[in-house]
């Protein structure tokens, strides 16, 4: 069988804050998926709050996966850790902020030259609404200008 | 200069242009172009290239210090739960009494505990005792627990070192015995020890001794081959030498292996991961060269992939038998060039490419031995025998190995007839070029 291949990169502040030292602090992470709108429905399941995705990319040869790859490896040191394992989260030690994030995310796209396009911002951010239902693979490869633009 | 003027549409690699004379002639352009990128040029920062007698060392309280940064979230639970088990009273705090003491023991006074200890392997005992490798300052410490009740040192760990030494007494192989009448039983050896009186406890003791050990990463091993040689003037080491000369290719390169835990330099292109491939190459330093250089000059700006190593190594151990240099303007137009557009344009980096072969080798290779795909191994050249099928496919010109018609069988036809059909792009081109 084929290994399941994701089109949507995905860069997600989490709508709740967690506790660091004696501060609160939202966490900011990323990911890719086929399927944004269930992704972000999991991420509110199990958190119990209504989730966003701040930003969405998309690719139709599937580049957002190699992309991923690289934003990884480069995060090595800001990479929040769970019991001891690397997880797609920042940490929340780490000073990067979400713009940081997303301008590691577009400098790697620019670096791979390949076409990587984001959502338009009129449909962010993603949280998998009605009025979003139009954000698919589907039609984003049949009318890419009408919901993605060039990064 | 040639001009072009039509593309025959049904070989859309082949392109019929003007010569010089006037007349038409066909000329052969791959279908596809390598996008090359501006490198972004990151300082590399060489950790090995060090000079004689050049050390590197930190004090105990900035390792403590990198201890406790907050990132460092494990380490932190774990001192949180010490102290909620000790305030609720569930666990006691540790005692500084327990830690192994240090004495010279007779040997009359050490008891193995067959149940403890493993079987004695005399093979073992040879080779601690090697006398190409045997150096006295590396023997293990023979490790004991004290029973008050026996007064005996009861052995835990390292049975095979204790009876090295009074067998290297008996056999008059120490150089500087001292108090000692010939009898074995009344040499002393070193002996660090806990004082208990729970075989339990030694059984523990062994496992723990032998069980939960840190596995030596490979870039240690490289990183101390290289040190030996450049550091500490090691001129004997073969392997040190041969880490030296490998090492000295990345530097020239513009690159540098990281250890594993080295997250400050993961994030760089130039850093150096896969280094236990690396080494594989201590005797091939051309491959690795070729290695280097091919992915410079097309993914400047990624780290260099595992799966790199194995394709441009292999189209290095190819092309060098037949006798082509892969160095030249011709290799790279005819063949390099065209080859990473096909990587860049289907599968976006080497890893992408190498991710999908295996992939591609998996169904074939089920098809041919009717086995589920998660139980078939794909070959080593795979990667490099798919890319060349592909760049055959779309029209590539040059002399490719006899490999390029391997992973082809009667029954069930040619490695690229198993392509992911979720690949789509590459599928609709290679439609446009025929079936395989």
């Amino acid at each position: 069988m084929a290994t399941r291949k994701k089109k949507f990169l995905y860069v997600i502040l989490t709508a709740h804050y967690f506790k660091v030292g004696d501060t609160f602090k939202k966490r900011l992470g990323y990911g890719v998926t086929d399927d944004p709108g269930m992704r972000v429905r999991k991420y509110s399941n199990t958190s119990g709050g209504e989730q966003e995705f701040v930003e969405l990319y998309h690719s139709p040869n599937y580049d957002v996966m190699e992309v991923e790859r690289i934003l990884k490896q480069q995060l090595s040191d800001d990479c929040h850790t769970i019991n001891g394992e690397e997880v797609e989260w920042i940490s929340p030690y780490s000073s990067l902020t979400t713009t940081d994030l997303i301008n590691m995310i577009e400098d790697i796209i620019h670096g791979l030259n390949k076409p990587v396009r984001k959502v338009k911002k009129q449909f962010l951010p993603f949280k998998d609404a009605e009025w979003q239902d139009v954000i698919d693979s589907e039609n984003i490869e049949l009318y890419p200008n009408e919901y993605t633009e060039t990064v | 200069m040639a001009k072009t003027i039509t593309k025959d549409e049904t070989i859309p690699s082949i392109v019929i242009t003007n010569s010089r004379k006037g007349k038409l002639r066909k000329e052969w352009i791959f279908p596809f172009n390598f996008e090359f990128v501006t490198p972004t040029g990151e300082k590399v920062i060489h950790t090995l290239k060090r000079k004689p007698g050049e050390y590197i060392s930190s004090t105990v309280a900035e390792k403590l210090s990198q201890l406790t940064d907050p990132k460092n979230t494990k380490w932190h639970s774990t001192v949180a739960k010490w102290k909620e088990d000790i305030a609720a009273g569930r666990k006691d705090k540790p005692s500084r009494k327990m830690r192994v003491q240090y004495k010279m023991v007779q040997v009359k006074n050490i008891v193995i505990d067959d149940d403890v200890q493993r079987d004695l392997d005399p093979n073992w005992v040879a080779t601690i005792g090697n006398p190409n490798e045997f150096e006295t300052e590396f023997m293990s410490t023979i490790y004991c627990m004290f029973d008050p009740n026996t007064k005996k040192y009861i052995s835990i760990n390292a049975q095979h070192t204790l009876i090295l030494e009074v067998a290297f007494a008996t056999n008059d192989l120490w150089d500087d015995l001292e108090n000692y009448n010939g009898d074995p039983d009344e040499l002393y050896v070193p002996v660090t020890f806990f004082p208990d009186s729970s075989r339990a406890k030694c059984r523990k003791g062994f496992q723990v001794f032998n069980g939960k050990q840190k596995a030596i990463e490979p870039y240690v091993n490289h990183k101390m081959l290289v040190l030996a040689y450049r550091v500490d003037v090691d001129r004997k080491d073969k392997d040190a030498e041969k880490a030296h000369n490998l090492q000295t290719i990345n530097e020239d390169e513009g690159f540098e292996p990281i250890s594993k835990d080295d997250k400050k330099n993961k994030k760089y292109s130039w850093a150096i991961t896969c280094v236990s491939e690396m080494m594989g190459h201590y005797d091939r330093l051309d491959r690795w060269r070729f290695v280097l250089r091919t992915h410079k000059r097309y993914w400047p700006n990624i780290q260099l992939d595992i799966a790199e190593i194995d394709l441009y190594g292999f189209i290095y151990d190819y092309f060098k038998d037949m006798k082509y240099d892969m160095y030249s303007n011709e290799f790279n137009d005819k063949f390099l060039n065209p080859c990473m557009a096909i990587i860049w344009k289907f599968f976006t980096t080497p890893h992408g490419f190498a991710s999908d072969s295996a992939g591609v080798q998996k169904r074939f290779s089920s098809a041919k031995t009717g086995l589920p795909e998660d139980k078939c191994k794909i070959d080593d050249n795979g990667s490099c025998v798919y890319l060349m099928k592909l760049y055959r496919h779309f029209g590539g010109q040059h002399e490719l190995p006899l490999y390029v018609n391997n992973l082809n069988e009667t029954r069930i036809g040619d490695l690229l007839n198993y392509i992911d059909t979720d690949r789509e792009s590459l599928v609709e081109e290679m439609e446009s070029y025929g079936n395989p």
